[in-house]
């Protein structure tokens, strides 16, 4: 589903991402941990495009993907983006955020799109906030629907940036739960996260990175219990 | 004779409704043009693309470091040769093209205001970068600029009198007339700003009203 080959990025001088190979399949939920810095966001931006890296290619779903490709759009279309401060349009309701991308990208008649979108709020437990404005909901309450606006585009992968970190602690579980339910319903997920409860729990595979660099991956259990790389010891050590 | 009669402000007031009028007028054309011209400038200046960023920044670098009456002159006498221009549309495109720079700096600050997660959600969605300005940045920006924008409506309408160097028979230019035939200028300069302030005072209750309005979406603020 994802095909990641030899890439290479650098802001200015400094190389924040060396020779990344990576793959994920289809159905498959793969997580990346790391410390802040080690370039786990970049790399996750890099999947849609949102950071233009200088070498390596990326393919999605079979087509390829170099740093020069036009028409990045269409392939975004494919590509769901959760983000860490959720990024709702807060000139528009709930159903609204939900609906956005169906009615002006896929061009979906308005009284479809909103019923759509209003199962959609449903899958996540939103729909009683359906007419009310991103301003006036918790952030738990707004990255489900951030979740939602996501899933309309019926995208083939979800990428999930620090989808819990903006959180108040108590609000984490309700995000995670939908998250789980996404995983368990057979969706393409790569997710960077701090919850390692999740990680554990959801993801298939795990990759460890630090300073700009895969440096282990495997299953939930070899990397949290039979890690191989000292690096790897000394950060599960730590976060366990 | 008193230097200040205010007993005959009554019998005038009212003679000076067609040059309120006309300072309405010039001052709408002025806003409207500044309007179209101050958003294209404002895409063009924020453009990553040097032949449409250059221009934009010239032109707002003269236009602002030179007096309207200067701009109002140079178009008036100085067009002529290319196009006679009559006084009543010089005014409108002075001001016009004075505001334009102006309501282009609001704009840009207004739009580059927005966050750059606003532009990467509209992009993930599979917008394309236009799309995500029309649909996503320019709502939020232009109501971030709205207090901005009636500052500068306030502005343009007092600049209005400047078109009375063009002889255009606006509030400031009718005052001064009335004023020399009666000798009593200081009550027709009162009527004239008695006017201003009536024309201000309404801009301000309406742009409040639009803010208002506006705000609907920030019951609470965002972070």
């Amino acid at each position: 589903m994802i095909d990641i080959n030899g890439l290479n990025k650098w802001f200015g001088k400094h190389q924040v991402l060396h020779d990344i190979n990576f793959h994920v399949d289809e159905n498959e939920v793969v997580v990346i941990i790391g410390s802040s810095g080690s370039g786990k966001s970049t790399l996750l931006r890099c999947i849609n495009f949102l950071e233009k890296y200088q070498e390596g290619t990326i393919s999605l779903g079979g087509k390829t993907i170099t740093a020069k490709s036009k028409n990045l759009h269409l392939v975004r279309q494919e590509v769901g983006m959760v983000f860490q401060h959720f990024n709702l349009f807060p000139h528009r309701t709930v159903l609204e955020n939900v609906i956005e991308g169906l009615t002006q990208v896929k061009k979906v008649p308005l009284a479809d799109a909103k019923e759509q979108g209003l199962i959609l709020l449903d899958k996540v437990n939103m729909q009683d906030k359906a007419d009310t404005y991103p301003a006036m909901i918790s952030g738990g309450q707004k990255q489900r629907v951030a979740i939602a606006r996501a899933l309309a585009m019926n995208p083939k992968i979800m990428l999930f940036d620090e989808p819990t970190s903006a959180l108040d602690p108590e609000l984490v579980g309700e995000v995670l739960k939908v998250m789980k339910n996404l995983a368990d319903d057979g969706m393409t997920m790569v997710v960077v996260t701090h919850e390692m409860g999740f990680a554990k729990e959801v993801a298939d595979r795990i990759i460890y990175m630090d300073e700009g660099r895969i440096v282990e991956e495997g299953t939930p259990e070899e990397i949290f219990n039979n890690p191989v790389n000292d690096r790897t010891k000394e950060f599960i050590s730590q976060i366990l | 004779m008193s230097i200040w009669d205010f007993s005959i402000i009554p019998k005038y007031f009212l003679s000076f409704l067609a040059a309120a009028k006309m300072t309405v007028l010039v001052t709408v054309f002025g806003i409207l043009i500044g309007l179209i011209l101050g958003l294209v400038l404002a895409l063009m200046r924020i453009s990553k693309y040097g032949i449409l960023s250059f221009p934009a920044k010239v032109y707002i670098w003269i236009v602002r470091g030179t007096p309207l009456l200067l701009q109002l002159l140079f178009i008036y006498f100085g067009l002529v040769n290319i196009v006679r221009l009559g006084n009543l549309p010089s005014a409108f495109l002075a001001l016009g093209l004075h505001n334009a720079a102006y309501i282009a700096e609001i704009f840009r600050g207004a739009i580059q205001g927005i966050a750059r997660g606003q532009r990467e959600a509209g992009l993930s969605l599979g917008m394309t970068e236009r799309k995500v300005m029309r649909r996503i940045i320019l709502p939020q920006a232009f109501k971030r600029a709205v207090p901005s924008l009636s500052n500068q409506l306030i502005i343009a309408l007092k600049d209005s009198s400047l078109a009375s160097a063009v002889a255009i028979p606006e509030l400031l230019l009718y005052a001064r007339q009335v004023g020399s035939s009666t000798f009593r200028l200081m009550e027709m300069l009162t009527i004239a700003a008695i006017y201003y302030l009536i024309m201000t005072s309404i801009l301000t209750i309406f742009a409040n009203a639009v803010e208002r309005r506006l705000n609907v979406s920030d019951f609470k603020v965002m972070e």
